[in-house]
């Protein structure tokens, strides 16, 4: 019975390192095989925090200890190994591996090979656990229960931990970062703090797990953190479904139970020497990993989306969704002729290698208009795009927003200022809900900051309150309400274009960049996407660039357009001035007059 | 002057001899990341497996040269067998990068583990004499140490050519450099893998031969040329196949040289924060160029 | 000598192509004009074979190849030159090419005397044989890529989009190059184009493509002398 309760105060600290797994790789998207590394940075901090400066009783404190070392160590291996998007994480946090055992076996404090023994027992305060049983007025346990019922208290607070950040504003970044980061930087947030921060998070709670478990087993070693570890942690990651939490604490309690019965049939049926009893018992659980990942790779448990509920009707009143606009940046000018330009660029160029692709582009994007782009493909439209936007470093010239130069600011920060673009290939986050892509562009999110999470709930849930009334405002504006608890990937082609302008002006920018919004559009919707685009620029003043081959389109929203071929601007006016320019079309669309062969 | 490079020449030699050998295992990683997309620690399983073989033909009885054939027979084996009987069914299926990874761990240590259960942890040796050496100019080479670098000059040169002068060579150059160009070729991209996994089985038994003879073999010999192996491929980057080849080189000496500054037990961590200042300097490698695997 | 039938394709759940049907004749250049989501490169992969056939029938000379996968369908004699990606960057000149004629087989002679031919073809090449092809600039490259391409002396030529980032006089000469080949070797192309101008004089046939489905059928002239029809095709 005794040894039941110690398996099961086993797994509920497995529990808890798991979801830490869980957090990293299922929410974040992280490719982390060192996890292993997390649990023994906390356990050997825990052991040594307590035999050297931790007064008898200081478990908590201990718990501490561990989440900080795991925590700092996510911080040294992710901060190079995240920075130029994450190309080696594997190999790195792999690597890690292997170095954190070869220090813990060379550092004296560490104990070396032999480890650390005597580690305290749980204790708080002026009570600490021993080997008499405990006696907690209604009944009575013994130790090892004791020790069971903290663990089970950790994990539970592990599981309002982690559900409260899978829920939260921020779990929904970090989910919106693990399936596109270029999206998340053009809305104003740096993907690498992001992922850095996820990594941190998911590395302390590992590490309390760490800590925990030192204090329960009393001794730790280095050969307890070696890869059998990281597979371990694998199983029960992947068995259990690594995208829910739930799916962490059944994935690990089954694997405990098939480790177990392993356990139990080798040494009883099998005819096996009892020194090879432990290596073949790895050498099956290796083996079950894979069965796992072939059999039921998406593990036990689905990943399960919040379904956001619509906000009753206000009785009566069928409010036109236009109206609902809470942010609109500068207040309505009738004479906007002698407006300074909201966005301008003067003598662009940019060259990759030997390839000019800008070749020395002006323009000046006006508040309340709509300028359109056009030009053969190769032309340097886009480019000219990621360099407004900030996607791509010009090699000359510059980028004046309010009478600044922009030009070497980071994606995040020019999109702060205002300046936002949607992407050719559309770039919704397939994994997030509809209305999950349009809540996680709004700007003003304090749940979206870990820290005030925890420090300002209120805050943070007031204000989430509010961004999903008025998310579900800007559902129905762009028609898809019906489809706001979908997940983005399933929609239509069409439908995910849509989605992309929602997301735009959910963010609220002053200008925006559309880079093909209509492009593989169904002829027959695209009045919606005109109406939409077209209030943006007049009921809502915002500035309007657009790159558009639909000349349909281009005839029926542009004030201006401008023409750009081989990286220039070959010519610009009102659309009927360009698009009636007939020399010009016939060069675009017809026979060009041969210049120069 | 002259005695600190009589002093350092025995490290730097042992280094090259660790780099050159390393830098096979490196190589063999790199073709199969940059060519079917994935990153396999089966490696590690199929230099075992030819070590092994390699004993196991000693202990029967066989000349040391059949036993090497044999045992670079098994590299090859089990090499394609580990693409045929697991990978492939992951890879047809369009399994992501992390799940084929974490396959080729588990067959790495399922294989270590049954090793040690079927014939035990303890270490084998393959060559019971003394092995002939000469002492040249102050350091004492054996007979192993020069045959290890022999054959790791010779092996990367052999893939080189290779490689570069046949037709399924340069099929799989060019599955590594683009693979949707590559079908658009008619180049059959399970034909390419099979010989790739083929090649690297190959050369990984060529580093784990000679190792295994100078030193013995027991089932954990193959983490260390695997791990430094990895570190070879972030020091070196993964560009151009030559990168990783450079990397190991450094590391080699790195790691020897390291003892001959510092205390022998602190070599590894040293050669390890070697690695993570390449990371932090040069996260794309020293040599620059790399490649998120793309699977076509 | 190409014939294609009522084909329906795309990825995941969404059809890109929606039924296009089109004839290519022998020792012509069909152009397919469209602008970007129209499916111009879906109809390039699904005629290598990189994407499978949901619906309809791919003919070469009659010979069924819908269901062939790509190193085959080269072997029938199908050869692409992508528009991005084009070449193998870390090789010489000499080994892109050389991977160009790799359903030829091993006959080292056979290699090297359709080398010779195409080397004839873009004289230029000679020069730079040793060349890495990453040095190479964006017009070598799309030279090389279609030479590339008619190293396994294929009967099918498929072009996507090779005027992309070139100027107009490289441009010119490419489609000049093409039109060489249709002449003097009697090759068919399916030359998939956005920048309709200078295609337009180089072509046979035109289809235009737009959502996934041709929109107009016929021949260059009738497209040109008509630009506004032309706005509204768009």
């Amino acid at each position: 019975m005794i040894y039941v309760v110690d398996v099961l105060t086993y797994a509920a600290i497995m529990v808890i390192a798991t979801r830490g797994y869980m957090l990293i790789k299922g929410l974040g998207g992280l490719l982390h095989l060192g996890h292993a590394v997390f649990f023994g940075l906390g356990a050997y901090a825990a052991a040594i925090a307590s035999q050297t400066f931790l007064p008898a009783g200081a478990y908590p404190i201990s718990l501490l200890c561990g989440a900080i070392a795991a925590a700092a160590g996510a911080g040294l291996i992710g901060w190079p190994a995240l920075k130029d998007r994450a190309r080696y994480f594997m190999i790195i946090t792999f690597s890690m591996q292997l170095i954190f055992i070869t220090i813990v076996i060379n550092l004296g404090i560490t104990g070396g090979p032999d480890g650390i023994s005597g580690i305290p027992k749980v204790g708080f305060g002026p009570w600490v656990l021993t080997s008499r049983p405990v006696n907690l007025g209604v009944i009575e346990l013994s130790a090892s229960s004791m020790n069971l019922l903290v663990a089970l208290l950790l994990m539970g607070a592990s599981f309002l931990f982690c559900r409260r950040i899978i829920e939260s504003p921020y779990g929904r970044l970090v989910r919106a970062t693990r399936e596109d980061d270029l999206a998340v930087e053009a809305y104003g947030r740096s993907a690498t703090n992001v992922r850095l921060s996820i990594f941190a998070i998911g590395a302390a709670l590992t590490g309390i797990a760490g800590a925990a478990f030192a204090h329960y087993f009393n001794y730790i070693g280095p050969s307890q953190f070696e890869l059998e570890l990281v597979i371990l942690f694998l199983i029960m990651l992947i068995l259990g479904g690594q995208y829910s939490i739930v799916g962490a604490t059944i994935g690990v309690f089954v694997t405990m139970a098939l480790l177990e019965g392993l356990r139990f049939g080798l040494e009883h049926y099998a005819l096996i020497s009892t020194d090879a009893v432990a290596h073949v018992r790895k050498g099956i659980f290796s083996l079950i990993l894979v069965l796992v990942l072939i059999v039921k790779p998406s593990g036990l448990v689905r990943e399960r989306f919040s379904n956001y509920r619509r906000p009753a009707p206000e009785p009566g009143a069928d409010k036109p969704a236009q109206a609902i606009s809470l942010v609109v940046s500068e207040p309505a000018e009738r004479n906007a002729s002698l407006k300074p330009a909201a966005l301008s660029c003067k003598d662009l160029h940019k060259s990759f290698g030997g390839l000019v692709a800008v070749n020395g582009v002006d323009l000046s994007l006006m508040e309340g208009k709509i300028t359109a782009i056009i030009g053969p493909n190769g032309a340097g439209k886009t480019t000219v795009f990621n360099m407004l936007s900030g996607f791509v470093a010009p090699t000359k010239g510059e980028v004046t927003f309010k009478g600044k130069n922009i030009v070497g600011l980071a994606p995040p920060e020019i999109a702060r200022l205002g300046i936002a673009r949607t992407f050719q290939d559309v770039r919704i986050w397939p994994r997030l809900t509809a209305i999950e892509n349009v809540l996680a562009s709004l700007r003003d999110q304090p749940g979206e900051n870990a820290i005030r999470l925890f420090a300002q709930p209120r805050v943070s849930d007031s204000k989430e309150a509010e961004n999903i009334e008025y998310a579900w405002h800007l559902m129905e504006r762009f028609r898809l309400s019906e489809k706001a608890n979908q997940l983005a990937g399933e929609l239509s082609y069409a439908q995910r274009k849509m989605l992309a302008l929602a997301r735009l002006r959910a963010y609220d920018p002053s200008i925006m960049l559309l880079d093909e919004p209509t492009s593989g559009v169904d002829p027959k919707r695209l009045g919606e996407f005109f109406d939409q685009i077209r209030g943006f620029a007049e009921s809502e003043h915002r500035t309007i660039c657009m790159i558009e081959h639909n000349m349909t389109v281009v005839r029926e929203l542009a004030d201006w357009v401008l023409f750009i071929d081989e990286g220039r601007v070959v010519a610009q006016g009102t659309s009927a001035e360009v698009l009636g320019n007939r020399t010009l079309m016939s060069a675009y669309l017809g026979k060009r007059e041969a210049e120069s062969v | 002057m002259h005695e600190t490079i009589l002093s350092i020449l025995p490290y730097g030699i042992n280094g090259l001899a660790l780099g050159l050998n390393v830098a096979i295992v490196a190589l063999a990683l790199a073709l199969i990341w940059r060519t079917v997309g994935m990153l396999d620690f089966g490696i590690g399983a199929v230099y075992l497996a030819s070590a092994y073989t390699l004993w196991l033909a000693k202990s029967a009885g066989l000349p040391l040269v059949v036993g090497m054939a044999v045992a670079i027979a098994a590299g090859v084996f089990f090499s394609v067998l580990n693409y045929l009987v697991v990978y492939r069914f992951f890879i047809k299926r369009n399994a992501p990068l992390f799940v084929l990874v974490v396959v080729s761990l588990s067959l790495f240590v399922a294989t270590e583990n049954f090793v040690a259960a079927i014939l035990s942890a303890e270490r084998f040796y393959i060559i019971d004499s003394i092995l002939l050496g000469w002492t040249l100019l102050g350091t004492r080479l054996n007979v192993a140490q020069i045959a290890k670098m022999a054959i790791s000059l010779i092996t990367l040169g052999a893939i080189a050519m290779f490689c570069l002068h046949s037709r399924a060579g340069l099929a799989i150059l060019a599955v590594a450099d683009n693979p949707r160009l590559a079908q658009g070729m008619g180049i059959e991209l399970d034909r390419a893998y099979i010989r790739t996994f083929a090649i690297a089985g190959f050369i990984v038994s060529l580093a784990a031969i000679p190792d295994v003879a100078e030193s013995g073999v027991d089932p954990y010999v193959a983490a260390t040329p695997l791990f430094l192996a990895l570190a070879a491929i972030i020091i070196g980057g993964l560009g151009a196949f030559k990168n990783p080849v450079r990397g190991a080189v450094m590391l080699g000496l790195a790691f020897h040289l390291a003892v001959w500054a510092f205390a022998s037990r602190w070599q590894e961590v040293i050669a390890y924060s070697f690695v993570m200042a390449a990371l932090i300097i040069r996260p794309q490698g020293l040599f620059g160029g790399v490649s998120t695997p793309t699977r076509p | 000598m190409l014939t294609v039938t009522n084909l329906v394709t795309g990825y995941g759940a969404d059809p890109i192509i929606r039924g296009v049907s089109f004839h290519v004749a022998p020792q012509s250049i069909l152009a397919v004009f469209g602008h970007n989501g129209a499916g111009k490169s879906s109809v390039v992969r699904v005629l290598v074979g990189l994407i499978p056939v949901w619906q309809g029938q791919i003919l070469i000379n009659g010979r069924d190849v819908t269901n062939m996968a790509s190193s085959e369908r080269v072997r029938s004699g199908i050869a692409v030159s992508f528009q991005d990606d084009c070449v193998f960057p870390s090789l010489s000149v000499r080994k892109n090419l050389e991977i160009g004629g790799y359903v030829l087989g091993n006959n080292k002679k056979q290699l090297e005397e359709r080398l010779e031919t195409v080397i004839q073809l873009f004289p230029r090449i000679r020069e730079r044989l040793k060349q890495q092809a990453y040095s190479l600039s964006g017009g070598e490259r799309r030279m090389l890529s279609i030479a590339q391409a008619m190293m396994s002396d294929p009967k099918l030529l498929v072009l996507d989009e090779p005027s992309t980032g070139l100027s107009p006089a490289m441009t010119e000469r490419v489609l000049g190059i093409i039109t060489t080949i249709r002449d003097k070797l009697g090759k068919s192309i399916v030359l998939v184009e956005q920048n309709v101008g200078h295609a337009l004089d180089h072509c046979d046939d035109v289809i235009v493509l737009k959502t996934g489905e041709v929109v107009y059928s016929g021949v260059p002239s009738s497209l040109s002398s008509n630009s506004a029809e032309l706005i509204h095709l768009f």
